[in-house]
């Protein structure tokens, strides 16, 4: 069906064109799909690796933090308990900076570890000077009349020397810390805050201390943690590829930290707030804090890690955000950002590449199947132009067999092969036919001479038998003759197989002896004609010198017949029997076919002659063999003399005719005259032989005595 | 000599040379001497050999026309002459023409011997 598709719709393709297409439509398929392939697996290798990097960002990120929000609660812990034990001195700050400095020592992230008191909010603590990181005992009390000292410390963590004092006066329990534990009742979390000492943004962990009793309230500590620059370095060494971005909010929204350079407060002093991550400088900030807000509505309803995607200028972004949360409070998102055209820029130039090699591929495929199309085409040309040459008849073709390809080559080899011995058999064909032609012509020459001659011949040999056809019949003797014959009724018949036959009768008479005579000589022709003539010649001369002994009588014949036989140098002889007739008394002699002898009643009596004589011409003295016998006839009573040609006649189905087949027709027919027996044997014999061609030639003579 | 067969459309000549017989089969009505040429050959070739007895089977010879016989007569004529060789002739009844004919081969060729069974 599609076969015949193609067949109708692309009647004959052109081996070249077809070749080339071939080539080119299977490598730009395969490089189409090996590029498409690429480019997929590249986005989605960008996608997996992008999440991937988002995740581990985001862990590193809240691991980073986790460091940074342990601590102070434990520190608090410790602080209280050493607070209510009263081995700290809030009150008056007398001793308890050596325990705030081991504290400082070991936590190098916390900024301020101290403890205010509810009495009227004195306060102790030691402080991690934000520019030399340099640890100051600091305290506030009514004997500095709630102005803050700040004092140098010892390696032992011994207060030296004052250091300064602030600048104006401070209650503890007006700080924010120390709402949030007493609102909390329990450990809790400030907001981020512009820290009193440093003046950075903060945030404080503060835990309610009570008496050893646990009813009364005796203050509150805390610990102060300023999200360091060691924060916004660690977030700005995060490799989020290029142009990736890490951020930490808190749930309103404000920036706690970000991996840019960009200030988290707005404001100086006292009226310094956090910054907005909305508000950020940061086109990607805030963009990505929008984007927050649009999906989840506010930032609390952020409960798991997510990762997310969103487009700034058309830019796909992807976004991690994950929420980072303590028991005390803390509940802030860490969010990163990394523009997928990051990684993408690598995937581009990837797919830049393998379209690149794809074109160089195409131009070499095309170029390879254009070269090995040539290659395979030229000697497919050549050959099919030298087989439509040979096909319209000029053999002399020859193809080179030297192209690239062994095969091509054997092809051409086998043709040239076939072609020089189609040429070779074409000429020796040729030459064959030209021979024969010359032979047949000759031959032909031969035969018209031949045929010439062979006319030349026959028309002397007609013209020959004609006249010995003519003697033979003119030395028959006459119907006239026969009838006056005295005493016996005669019919004679003969009929040659050929022109001129063999066989021989003849009725003499004289003096009232007659002499009947039959003879058949071998074969037919003009020689066998000629015998016939001389025989009867000879027994004509007989009968005229009235010869009567029979032995003398066929010797004489015998003789001059085997003389002239040998004179002619011819093969021929004759059997021949003669009757002498005189009153009713018939004498026979010589050897020849059965006589028959008819009685007036029809009864026939076969007379055997086969001791009367011998073939005459064979022998030149045969007359021992010689001999005869008499017979008396009664009027009605007959002979009947014929040659072999009657009973040995053969019909169509190789019947002889037959001795007594001739005797029961004679008989049959024998009232009537000679001539009626005689026409009732030839009609008889006519009828058994029907059309086949007479083989011999047949006599038949009917005497009657009357 | 190797045994040799003449053979026509409605006869066969063969010639067994262990025996020294000439078997004719059929019917031989050639038309003249140069048509019994091969056979007249193969008789003379016979003779020329001088065997001591040599046969002619004509038993399944159905019938020989008068060339044929006069073929057969010369040849036995031609044998008086060859001393030595004793021809034997084997002819049989059942072949009308064998009776008559074969008698006028003892006349010119008195020690042939003839066997008509």
């Amino acid at each position: 069906m599609l076969n015949l598709f193609l067949k109708a719709k692309f009647a004959k393709l052109r081996l070249g064109p077809t070749l080339v297409s071939v080539f080119t439509l299977q490598v730009v398929a395969a490089v189409g799909v090996m590029g498409y392939v690429s480019f997929r697996g590249g986005q989605r290798a960008v996608n997996e690796l992008s999440s991937q990097l988002r995740t581990e960002l985001s862990a590193r990120i809240e691991r980073e933090l986790r460091t940074y929000f342990e601590v102070p609660h434990q520190l608090n812990r410790l602080n209280a308990a050493a607070f209510s034990r009263g081995e700290l001195d809030v009150v008056d700050a007398q001793y308890g900076e050596a325990h705030f400095y081991q504290q400082m020592k070991i936590a190098p992230n916390v900024a301020f570890v101290f403890c205010g008191s509810a009495q009227r909010g004195e306060f102790l603590g030691i402080v991690r000077s934000p520019e030399d990181r340099i640890l100051e005992l600091t305290f506030g009390n009514r004997a500095t009349s709630f102005f803050r000292e700040y004092y140098q410390l010892d390696v032992n963590g011994q207060r030296t020397y004052h250091i300064r004092r602030a600048d104006r006066p401070y209650d503890a329990r007006q700080r924010p810390w120390f709402a949030a534990a007493l609102a909390n009742d329990g450990p809790a979390w400030t907001d981020v805050y512009i820290a009193f000492s440093t003046g950075l943004p903060n945030i404080t962990a503060s835990l309610p201390v009570y008496d050893l009793s646990g009813r009364q309230l005796i203050g509150v500590c805390g610990t102060d943690v300023v999200l360091p620059e060691e924060f916004r370095t660690f977030l700005q060494e995060l490799d989020i590829g290029q142009t990736g971005q890490a951020f930490v909010i808190d749930h309103k929204g404000a920036l706690i930290a970000n991996s840019t350079d960009e200030p988290l407060m707005k404001g100086e002093g006292d009226t310094a707030e956090s910054l907005l991550a909305s508000e950020s400088q940061d086109e990607g900030v805030r963009q990505a804090t929008q984007y927050l807000l649009d999906q989840y509505g506010s930032f609390e309803q952020i409960n798991t890690a997510e990762q997310l995607e969103f487009y700034i200028q058309g830019q796909r972004q992807f976004l991690q955000v994950l929420p980072f949360r303590d028991d005390f409070g803390l509940d802030w998102l860490i969010v990163v950002t990394v523009p997928e055209a990051d990684f993408m820029a690598q995937i581009y130039a990837t797919t830049r590449n393998t379209a690149m090699l794809a074109l160089i591929s195409l131009a070499i495929a095309i170029t390879g199947g254009v070269l090995v199309t040539r290659w395979i085409i030229g000697p497919i040309l050549n050959l099919t132009t030298a087989s439509d040459a040979m096909a319209q008849g000029n053999l002399a073709q020859q193809v080179n067999a030297d192209s690239r390809f062994r095969e091509l080559d054997t092809l051409a080899r086998a043709f040239n092969s076939m072609a020089g011995q189609l040429k070779a058999f074409f000429a020796r064909l040729e030459e064959k036919v030209q021979e024969r032609t010359a032979e047949l012509a000759d031959a032909n020459q031969k035969i018209v001479t031949l045929n010439t001659k062979l006319k030349a011949e026959n028309l002397r040999m007609g013209a020959e038998l004609d006249v010995a056809r003519q003697i033979q019949q003119m030395i028959l003797p006459k119907t006239e003759e026969l009838r006056q014959v005295e005493g016996l009724d005669i019919a004679g018949f003969m009929e040659p197989a050929e022109e001129v036959g063999g066989d021989y009768y003849d009725v003499l008479q004289r003096d009232g002896v007659i002499t009947v005579s039959i003879g058949d000589v071998t074969g037919h022709g003009l020689e066998s004609g000629l015998l016939m003539l001389m025989t009867q010649t000879a027994v004509r001369t007989l009968q005229e010198v009235q010869e009567q002994n029979p032995v003398t009588f066929l010797d004489a014949l015998n003789r001059t017949i085997c003389h002239n036989v040998q004179r002619m140098n011819s093969e021929k002889n004759l059997t021949l029997v003669v009757l002498s007739h005189a009153q009713g008394q018939i004498r026979i002699s010589g050897q020849h076919e059965e006589i028959l002898l008819a009685r007036s009643d029809g009864t026939i009596e076969r007379i055997d002659t086969m001791d009367l004589g011998l073939p005459l011409g064979l022998d030149d003295d045969i007359t021992e063999f010689i001999d005869d016998i008499l017979i008396h006839l009664e009027p009605g009573d007959g002979v009947i003399l014929y040659t072999d040609g009657i009973p040995e006649a053969y019909n169509a189905i190789e019947e002889q005719y037959s001795l007594e087949r001739l005797c029961r027709v004679i008989s049959e027919h024998w009232s009537g005259s000679a001539e009626q027996v005689k026409q009732a044997v030839i009609t008889d014999f006519r009828d058994f032989i029907g059309a086949q061609k007479m083989a011999d030639d047949i006599t038949l003579v009917v005497l009657k005595q009357q | 000599m190797t045994g040799q067969e003449i053979k026509g459309d409605n006869y066969s000549v063969q010639y067994n040379q262990e025996t020294v017989t000439i078997q004719f089969q059929g019917k031989l009505a050639l038309s003249g001497v140069k048509d019994y040429g091969p056979i007249h050959d193969l008789l003379y070739a016979v003779v020329a050999d001088a065997p001591a007895q040599m046969t002619l089977d004509l038993r399944q010879l159905s019938f020989l026309n008068s060339s044929g016989i006069s073929m057969l007569s010369k040849f036995v004529l031609a044998l008086r002459k060859k001393e030595g060789v004793q021809l034997v002739v084997v002819g049989s009844n059942e072949m009308p023409w064998q009776g008559k004919s074969l008698r006028n081969l003892k006349k010119f060729l008195p020690n042939l011997k003839l066997e008509i069974e």
